[in-house]
């Protein structure tokens, strides 16, 4: 980088528009600015780090950039720009980087907008091309890192040690050209860095989806299992089919052609129901019949001989004098008491006594008259009911006799029947067999459907399987393809990260042996300067063939400082990072300019001459800001490398212009 | 009377046990020992004792179920039997004076012994009647309505003779 120009507007006490162009000339890269003290040597430095991160570091109210004069000017509701514009080169183009602030003047009070900043460059074809806004800060910070601003823009009254500051490891690697590299491995990065390319590859892999393909293997294996055994039993199925619809047809046949058998085969089936039923009823009757001959056959029978008993009893005339129920004992009982029911007086020998005696004959037991009067009524009901149980009898005897005669003619007519099929085959048996054929048909057909409707589930299940897997065989493709990726970036990365610390050891082994030898011929002492990983720098004491760290003065912390960044910078010009690509690994780096204010101060002459000396050589280009007295020790020494000149012209505190001498 | 078992012996057990148990025309003996006093009685047929070996026995409590029965044919027998030649009123004695409490029981049993002879007849006749030419069921329930239906005949006096002159004038 060789920074061409530096134009102020309104900036501090630089009121108005002051350009200050700076010497380019490799030979006389030297450009000095002279000002003692509160001329503005601080306020050019400052101006540089406001134009290119808008950070800014006075001690006095370090927001407000405006000039006082104008700011004093400004009326309400006017406005005043504030504005730094410096023009570079870096990397063969050159840029324009300016940054502007608007100061607005409100019931009497200025106050400062957001600045903005533009950043321009030159195409080759010489055309100007801005630089999209979102895309400055990395132009700006691709040109000159941030952190490494201040070695650069070195402001030497304020920097105490560069040993304290943060870590400006990235910042030196990026200066060295080791950023890419570095960047490049960032970028590559970890599996576990989600953002990085590997960790992106990682994230994309689906690490589920090998263990879903196996299942759906299973599943469709499981499926086409299922499917081979439905079609094993759609075999069986279909054949049994076939059979009865074999047998249905043969049935059909034998059925039809023996419709008449059959129908015959009914009759007799019939006939035999029919007789078995009749006899049951004859038999009841038959019972019937011979129960009610015993209870009457003794009445029936015994008619003739009831009449010839009564006929007989009738011609026998019994002397039938005898008082009903009067019996013999009742009358020796009234004969006994003596007295007659009538009263008379009963004796024996006398009248009544001779008449009851005379009676005794008429009455049982000496008298059966009513004994016989008994038997006569007996005899006359006796046989009453015989013409009844004739005519029932008679009637049970017919029904008996039709009963035997229809089954009689049932009978025939089975023996009709029977020689009619006797012979031929029970349609029956044919007829049950159909119905049992029909119902096997339908079941075998109900289950054929059934597994053809499981044999589609499979079929549907093997397809989606199917799809699933081949999706994931996709994935496991892009797993492939991912994990090949990975491998590839991580051999890069591997790579590059070898490269890398080789380079970055040989890049700090070189840095360190520059800073040494610059700081060498800066300091007039027997020290030497360590610099670690992160790029820390710390002089060493030889003691008693040990290095120890003796501490730093004022003076060999410039000293050191200044061998650092010269060690810097001139390792950047010598682009000894580029040469040192054995492997085609080819790093670029810039050379920088050192923008110094108050260089010398605390310096003793023997160090000013030192640096004075070295600082040209190393450095691409110099812009120092120096005080008169110290610049006396350093003109002799540098003056042969002097292409500009400026004096600082101090009009008033809030106002300075700068003039070529 | 009528108050013990009865045994009856030989041709005239079998008889009843035939009627019975194969021919099945009456259920119970006492049925055929009523029936066969009357029928005896009917055909004028006596019969002694068989000896043969053939028992069957009519049981007292068959005769405790039938005893007005039985006394009503006893007294039947002992009124129409004309075989011993009595007169009326001796006819009438032995039908209710014998068998009295106070009776002559010596002439009780002789008229018992003598109304057996007529069921041993009457056994024959039955059997005769019933059960000769008869081989079916069938034959048996004809034969019953048969016998029933002549005597009924009969007994209308409707002879053979008779039935043929009705036919004559018809």
């Amino acid at each position: 980088m060789l920074i061409k120009s530096l134009k102020m507007k309104n900036f501090r006490q630089f009121k108005g528009e002051t350009r200050i162009p700076f010497s380019c000339d490799p030979e006389k890269n030297v450009t000095i600015i002279l000002g003692n003290n509160t001329f503005g040597k601080t306020t050019l430095l400052q101006a540089f780090s406001w134009c290119f991160y808008q950070t800014v570091t006075f001690d006095k109210n370090p927001d407000f950039l405006l000039n006082l004069e104008i700011e004093t000017e400004m009326n309400n509701d006017t406005s005043s720009e504030v504005e730094v514009e410096i023009t570079l080169i870096h990397d063969n183009t050159e840029y324009v980087m300016t940054r502007t602030q608007v100061y607005t003047c409100k019931n009497g009070t200025v106050r400062g907008l957001s600045p903005s900043m533009k950043v321009s460059y030159k195409q080759p074809d010489g055309q100007t091309e801005s630089v999209r806004a979102v895309q400055v800060a990395n132009v700006i910070n691709n040109i000159l890192p941030e952190d490494l601003s201040s070695y650069f823009f070195f402001d030497t009254e304020r920097v105490r040690s560069i040993s304290t500051r943060h870590d400006v490891a990235d910042a030196v690697k990026s200066l060295l050209g080791l950023s890419a590299m570095d960047n490049a491995i960032k970028h590559l990065g970890l599996k576990t860095t989600k953002s990085s390319v590997i960790g992106k590859f990682y994230g994309s892999m689906d690490l589920d989806g090998d263990a879903k393909a196996k299942e759906a293997i299973i599943r469709i294996q499981d499926a086409q299992a299922k499917r081979e055994a439905i079609a094993s039993q759609l075999d069986t199925c279909a054949s049994e089919i076939n059979h009865y619809e074999g047998r249905k047809e043969q049935l059909d046949t034998i059925l039809r052609n023996n419709q008449t058998t059959t129908a015959l085969q009914k009759k007799k089936e019939t006939l035999e129901r029919q007789i078995k039923a009749e006899l049951t009823a004859q038999e009841s009757l038959i019972s019937t019949y011979l129960k009610e001959f015993n209870y009457g056959s003794l009445q029936f029978y015994a008619q003739p001989l009831l009449q010839r008993a009564l006929d007989f009893l009738k011609e026998a005339k019994i002397d039938d004098k005898g008082i009903k129920d009067l019996t013999a004992i009742t009358i020796m009982d009234v004969i006994k008491s003596g007295k007659c029911i009538c009263g008379a007086e009963i004796v024996e020998g006398n009248k009544v006594y001779d008449h009851l005696m005379h009676l005794i004959a008429f009455v049982p037991p000496e008298s059966i008259g009513n004994a016989v009067r008994n038997y006569r009524e007996k005899l006359s009901s006796f046989g009453s009911s015989s013409d009844r149980i004739y005519d029932s009898l008679k009637s049970r005897f017919e029904d008996i006799f039709r009963s035997k005669s229809r089954v009689q003619e049932w009978n025939e007519e089975l023996e009709d029947v029977s020689t009619q099929i006797k012979g031929k085959e029970n349609m029956r048996q044919y007829e049950l067999e159909l119905v049992d054929v029909k119902a096997r048909l339908r079941e075998f057909q109900a289950k054929k459907e059934r597994l053809i409707r499981d044999d589609e589930g499979c079929k549907q299940n093997i397809e989606t399987y199917q799809k699933i897997y081949d999706s994931l065989v996709a994935v496991s493709g892009k797993n492939k393809t991912a994990m090949q990726y990975i491998m590839y970036a991580e051999s890069i990365r591997d790579w590059l990260d070898e490269a890398y610390r080789d380079k970055e050891d040989l890049i700090r082994e070189k840095l360190e042996t520059k800073v040494n030898a610059i700081f060498e011929r800066m300091y007039h002492g027997h020290r030497r300067v360590v610099i670690d990983r992160k790029y820390q720098v710390t002089l060493l004491s030889s003691l008693a063939d040990k290095e120890v760290d003796t501490g730093e003065s004022e003076g060999s912390n410039r000293v050191k400082n200044f061998a650092f960044i010269a060690g810097l910078v001139a390792l950047a010009k010598e682009k000894i990072i580029s040469d040192s690509g054995e492997e085609g690994l080819n790093l670029t780096s810039e050379p920088y300019p050192l923008v110094m204010d108050a260089p010398f101060s605390n310096a003793d002459e023997i160090h000013t001459g030192n640096i004075s000396r070295v600082l040209p050589e190393v450095a691409e280009q110099v812009i120092m800001f120096v005080m008169q007295k110290d610049w006396r020790y350093a003109e002799p020494l540098m003056n042969s490398r002097v292409g500009l000149r400026y004096a600082l012209d101090k009009h008033s505190e809030t106002y300075s212009g700068i003039k070529g001498v | 009377m009528f108050e013990n078992d009865y045994t009856i012996n030989g041709k005239h057990a079998t008889y009843m046990k035939y009627l019975v148990n194969d021919a099945k025309i009456f259920d119970r003996y006492i049925d055929v020992y009523m029936n066969a006093a009357i029928w005896g009685m009917l055909y004028g047929r006596i019969s002694e004792r068989d000896s043969s070996t053939d028992r069957a026995r009519v049981y007292a409590d068959a005769f405790a179920k039938e005893r007005e029965n039985c006394m009503f044919i006893y007294r039947l027998i002992m009124l129409l039997d004309n075989t011993k030649h009595l007169l009326p009123n001796e006819r009438i004695d032995r039908a209710f004076r014998d068998d009295a409490q106070d009776g002559d029981s010596a002439k009780a049993s002789n008229n018992l012994d003598l109304f057996h002879s007529y069921v041993l007849g009457g056994i024959e006749v039955l059997y005769e009647r019933y059960v000769d030419g008869c081989t079916t069921q069938e034959d048996y329930l004809t034969r019953i309505y048969d016998l029933m239906t002549t005597f009924k005949k009969d007994i209308a006096g409707a002879t053979y003779e008779k039935e043929l002159e009705k036919l004559k004038h018809e």
